[in-house]
């Protein structure tokens, strides 16, 4: 029997739906928040709203004071594609989830909290949360993800993730009439997109480099004198990525050589770690998906990367990985986001939501539970 | 030629200079012209070719003439850092003291003003409507510096096209194998570009610039767009690079699975090419003044004087605005194009713009000469 009243998923998928229409950037996702806020406020749930000094950060609670075991929402959407990442469905299945774990409010030894996480996209506003303790008292962290290929999973790996910038400047000069006097910094960017292309084959096969070219100059007939492009650099395992990062920089200080231009290299993303393993807690989140008639893969490894991963390293971490279409589909496409409100995308982001609310209540009121998970 | 008017001259040719005003947008520096040219009698038709700031004034019988062409337009930012200013006072001087001595034109001398030319190309726009169809000679002035004189001087053509490839977005780490990468194939154009441009001839030149190489990293880009510029010193070269370049962008597309389209971000100048009869008249005549012009130096930069070259006997005196050399497009190319040393110049190109145009209307064997 669902915990959640038809009325209650009737209005979680309009909450869906509203979210979707109106996509937000990371830490500017003002319309999620408000709408979010207005459901939890409407089924009686007080919202504390710009936790850790972020803006669109928020927390609803239930149960004592102290310890709490912690659902997390993500809203933020992507530039051009919208919700193509189909964080919609995240909201909701964790707002859910709360509102399932609040019809056993009075059975809790510990609380349950909702945590509105922004800017998973980019930025990492777990990390934020993270520095400012917001996860110091957390006993476990539960959250979802959409999938736009395969079954369903719990207890899956991701990669680590750092984001960089990389600026070469060169010398202006007009392309026409004195381009022997410039020093051309798109050149130097295209020569490093070429050596990164080279540098795949020995890759490790789960590593990953990709990038985008955000300036390449102002006007043909300019030798363009400032470059810039943005990289994620993935891979397993810290070490593996440290090492990648140093690569990285020798390839781009090698295009820098090879034009007569000057780089820098900047972050542009702090470090997303991969998900660490809580095996206890996996169990509980897998037999609470097989009593909704389930059946997920244990620990896959997913090639993205998110901010749950440095949760994970701080407090026992799961999250439930679900389909939201019958076949595979890129993942942040147009395809992705139109599948992200789906009929079969919102009934198993609901299944999502019973069975993280069970999950948060049994560990909330199983004290020898607990102190598995926790060891 | 009168006091009075080589005051009025150079009075055009500083408030011209000090009120720049954009390409299609120069209202103010037209109002001027037509001004000075009504004060002298003469009457302008205005919205020529159905351009608002473009016009005509004439003398002599209908049908062929002869054109005198000027150009008021500036650029942003610099203002008159391209000194048109003077191609304004030395084409309306000209043509005013041509129609001052005329008797017995055997064709019309006409002044065209041409709006334009920095972005977009008025020239092209007055081809297209027939405007030069009856023009037997068109006539020419652009400043320069380093105290060089030159005539038949040559542009390069240049064609600018803007090229979008069209892939397929995926995430960049969960589901490459899905993505068809757009700045891929942008690249891979850039990287085959490079490597031809070892074939080139050394006046020819491609240059390119990448306006959208992706939204964000961990999206394959689906879309990037290049502008490309690709100049020659002549026509055939012009069509061949073009010719060349645009498998090369097919290239990139076959290489990376994606989709190119490709259009013109800007109508074509095209090459100067002078017309050598009417440099040797325009040379003999600044030689009697005692100017010793180069001849046939090539420019590389373009301009659409070269559209017009393409279909009318054509040629221009290239004359100083300072003995040292000065960077084009520059602050200090327009404060040169108001000093004495440049309006000095600029009475020279009128005498002998002027006398030239009288020659090419009055001598029908030179005429007929200039079309062989």
């Amino acid at each position: 029997m669902p915990t959640l009243t038809t009325s209650q998923t009737t209005e979680l998928v309009a909450l869906s739906r509203d979210i979707h229409g109106h996509p937000e950037l990371a830490y500017q996702e003002r319309h999620a928040l408000g709408a979010i806020a207005a459901f939890l406020e409407r089924h009686g749930h007080r919202v504390e709203r710009g936790i850790g000094g972020l803006e669109t950060a928020f927390r609803a609670r239930v149960g004592p004071d102290g310890p709490a075991v912690a659902l997390l929402a993500e809203y933020d959407a992507l530039p051009e594609v919208g919700h193509g990442c189909g964080h919609n469905l995240i909201a909701i299945s964790n707002v859910g989830a709360y509102l399932v774990a609040a019809a056993s409010a009075a059975r809790l030894e510990v609380g349950v909290e909702l945590i509105g996480t922004p800017a998973e996209e980019n930025g990492g506003g777990k990390i934020d949360l993270l520095r400012k303790g917001v996860f110091d008292r957390t006993v476990a962290a539960l959250s979802s993800h959409p999938a736009a290929y395969g079954g369903w999973a719990v207890s899956g790996s991701s990669l680590g993730v750092v984001g960089k910038r990389v600026t070469f400047t060169g010398v202006a000069s007009h392309a026409g009439s004195a381009p022997e006097k410039g020093r051309n910094a798109l050149n130097a960017v295209i020569r490093f997109f070429v050596g990164i292309d080279g540098w795949r084959q020995q890759l490790e096969a789960d590593s990953r480099v990709h990038g985008i070219i955000s300036n390449g100059g102002v006007a043909q007939n300019v030798v363009p004198s400032r470059a810039e492009a943005i990289f994620g650099l993935r891979a397993r395992e810290r070490g593996t990525l440290d090492g990648m990062v140093e690569r990285f920089g020798e390839i781009a200080k090698g295009a820098a050589l090879l034009t007569g231009t000057k780089v820098e290299i900047a972050e542009y993303l702090p470090y997303y770690e991969p998900v660490k393993e809580a095996r206890a807690l996996g169990d509980v989140v897998t037999t609470e998906l097989e009593r909704q008639g389930v059946t997920p893969s244990r620990g896959v490894l997913v090639t993205a990367s998110t901010d749950l991963g440095n949760v994970s390293t701080k407090v026992p971490t799961d999250w439930v990985r679900f389909p939201v279409s019958e076949k595979a589909i890129p993942g942040h496409s147009e395809q992705m986001r139109d599948a992200s409100v789906s009929d079969l995308a919102h009934r198993n982001a609901m299944i999502t939501a019973e069975a993280l609310g069970a999950a948060a209540v049994r560990v909330a009121t199983d004290k020898a539970l607990r102190e598995r998970i926790m060891k | 030629m009168k006091e009075a008017l080589r005051e009025d001259l150079v009075k055009l040719s500083r408030e011209i200079n000090a009120d720049p005003e954009l390409a299609y947008e120069e209202h103010r520096a037209v109002g001027r012209i037509a001004a000075l040219l009504e004060k002298n009698g003469h009457k302008v038709e205005r919205n020529l070719g159905g351009l608002a700031t473009a016009f005509r004034a004439r003398v002599g019988p209908p049908g062929p003439a002869v054109a005198l062409l000027a150009e008021y337009d500036a650029l942003p930012e610099v203002g008159h850092g391209c000194g048109h200013n003077l191609i304004s006072m030395t084409i309306v001087g000209a043509f005013l003291t041509a129609a001052a001595k005329a008797k017995d034109l055997q064709v019309g001398i006409e002044l065209v003003g041409t709006p334009a030319e920095e972005r977009g190309g008025g020239k092209i726009d007055l081809l297209d409507k027939g405007v030069f169809k009856d023009t037997v000679a068109a006539l020419f002035s652009h400043p320069g510096a380093g105290g060089q004189w030159s005539v038949s001087e040559k542009l390069l053509g240049i064609s600018v096209k803007r090229v979008t490839f069209e892939g397929l977005a995926s995430h960049a780490a969960v589901s490459p194998e899905k993505g068809r990468n757009a700045l891929t194939a942008l690249i891979a154009l850039f990287v085959a570009v490079d490597g031809w441009r070892q074939h080139l001839p050394s006046t020819a030149r491609v240059h390119g610039i990448i306006r959208e190489g992706g939204v964000a990293s961990n999206i394959i880009p689906s879309r990037a767009v290049g502008d490309f510029g690709i100049r020659a010193a002549e026509m055939d070269a012009l069509k061949e690079m073009v010719s060349m370049f645009e498998d090369m962008a097919r290239g990139a597309a076959l290489q990376t699975g994606t989709k190119v389209k490709i259009e013109e971000e800007m109508r074509p100048y095209l090459p100067v090419d002078a017309n050598p009869k009417l440099g040797d008249a325009l040379a003999q005549e600044l030689e009697r003044r005692g100017k010793s012009p180069s001849r046939g130096h090539l420019v590389t930069a373009s301009g659409d004087i070269g559209n017009v070259s393409q279909k009318v006997p054509t040629d221009y005196i290239g004359f100083p605005v300072s003995a040292q050399e000065i960077p084009g497009h520059s602050h200090k190319m327009r404060e040169a194009s108001v000093s004495d040393y440049a309006h000095e110049s600029a009475f020279v190109v009128i005498d002998v713009l002027a006398a030239t145009a009288l020659k090419v209307a009055t001598d029908k064997t030179f005429r007929d000469s200039l079309r062989k």
